[in-house]
């Protein structure tokens, strides 16, 4: 799989902030290659709010997705030495991510049967005009949930977080073909899942 | 499938648009981010320093390598070349050496020096002939 392209991020509509501009990155790179931590704080800043928005997709819970955060810049900095000179940095962050964010919901699975919903008011009531978009979110849980682990991580990275599926591909470390055709297994299958519901929307 | 050949399937904006609306989006302003950020921070010093002093340690031996290595293979040629040429036989290559640079460059020259042994202390002109006369084949 080729990492040579910089991740700039098609930003879509869900997409919140586009990854930065790779050139400072690559300077930075080599400040903290030579033990510079203000460099490294530097890289933190610019690349955490992505960070989180990405684990956040995967766990849909904040807390777990600072940890997650937090954890994978760790990580990173360990592990520094296994970026390749020239190589951008933001794919190979965020590949850290998902697969912290991925470890962290399998390891999560075992100890809560369900994630917690983040919509739902302090006496346990949803908001106006909730109910038709749980019901949505319901059927729509089922069916991510029934997409296999790689199908629905490309569906949050393309679909939500508005990466193109090269760029995705660049996370996830796979081909750009093989990210098209999970997407397009993924889309039929939640496609037919939802087409009621989204006939009923139009 | 089937649907998607009734036309009931709904198009990639329309699937996009509901997974958007369906999923939370990612709280960025319940997120203290100074807070995360120094929560990274207060960790990755200790890396660094941790990572940098085993990466000096390295760089020092891997700079060392990459200069010794190509010295250390430039030597180890000179050696095996000195090692095989030491085990030549000089003298005959002198000799052969020695011989072709002896060579004379005139038939005089080789005449005299053939004659010569021959007949003892005699004079260079008298062997000279002589010399002649017995190469052309004839008695003295």
């Amino acid at each position: 799989m080729g990492m040579g392209a910089p991740l700039r991020s098609s930003a879509g509509a869900g997409a919140h902030d586009a990854a930065p501009d790779p050139a400072p990155d690559a300077r930075l790179v080599e400040r903290v290659r030579a033990g510079d931590a203000e460099a490294y704080g530097e890289l933190v800043r610019r690349h955490m709010r992505r960070a989180f928005s990405i684990a956040y997709r995967i766990l849909e819970h904040r807390e777990d997705a600072e940890d997650v955060v937090q954890e994978a810049f760790l990580r990173a900095l360990e592990r520094f030495g296994s970026l390749e000179p020239g190589r951008p940095f933001a794919p190979w962050m965020y590949r850290i991510v998902v697969n912290g964010a991925l470890n962290y919901r399998r390891a999560r699975s075992v100890r809560r049967t369900e994630a917690i919903p983040e919509d739902v008011r302090a006496d346990g009531t949803p908001p106006d005009g909730a109910a038709e978009r749980a019901e949505l979110r319901r059927r729509l849980k089922q069916a991510t949930a029934s997409l296999p682990e790689r199908q629905r991580t490309i569906v949050q990275l393309v679909e939500l977080e508005g990466f193109t599926s090269a760029e995705a591909a660049e996370i996830m470390g796979l081909s750009d073909g093989t990210v098209r055709w999970h997407l397009h297994q993924a889309r039929r299958t939640l496609r037919e899942a939802l087409a009621p519901l989204l006939e009923e929307e139009r | 499938m089937n649907d998607e050949r009734r036309g009931h399937v709904p198009p990639p904006d329309a699937l996009r648009r509901a997974l958007r609306a369906a999923s939370p989006e990612p709280p960025l302003d319940a997120v203290d981010w100074d807070a995360l950020h120094g929560r990274v921070m207060a960790q990755a010093t200790q890396i660094l320093a941790r990572t940098t002093v085993r990466r000096r340690w390295w760089d020092e031996v891997a700079a060392w390598a990459s200069r010794g290595i190509p010295i250390t293979a430039v030597s180890a040629a000179a050696a095996a070349l000195v090692l095989v040429l030491g085990g030549l036989p000089i003298a005959p290559r002198i000799v052969d050496h020695e011989t072709f640079a002896a060579v004379p460059m005139t038939l005089e020259d080789v005449l005299a020096a053939e004659a010569g042994p021959l007949f003892g202390d005699g004079s260079a002109e008298d062997a000279l002939t002589l010399a002649l006369l017995g190469y052309e084949g004839e008695e003295p």
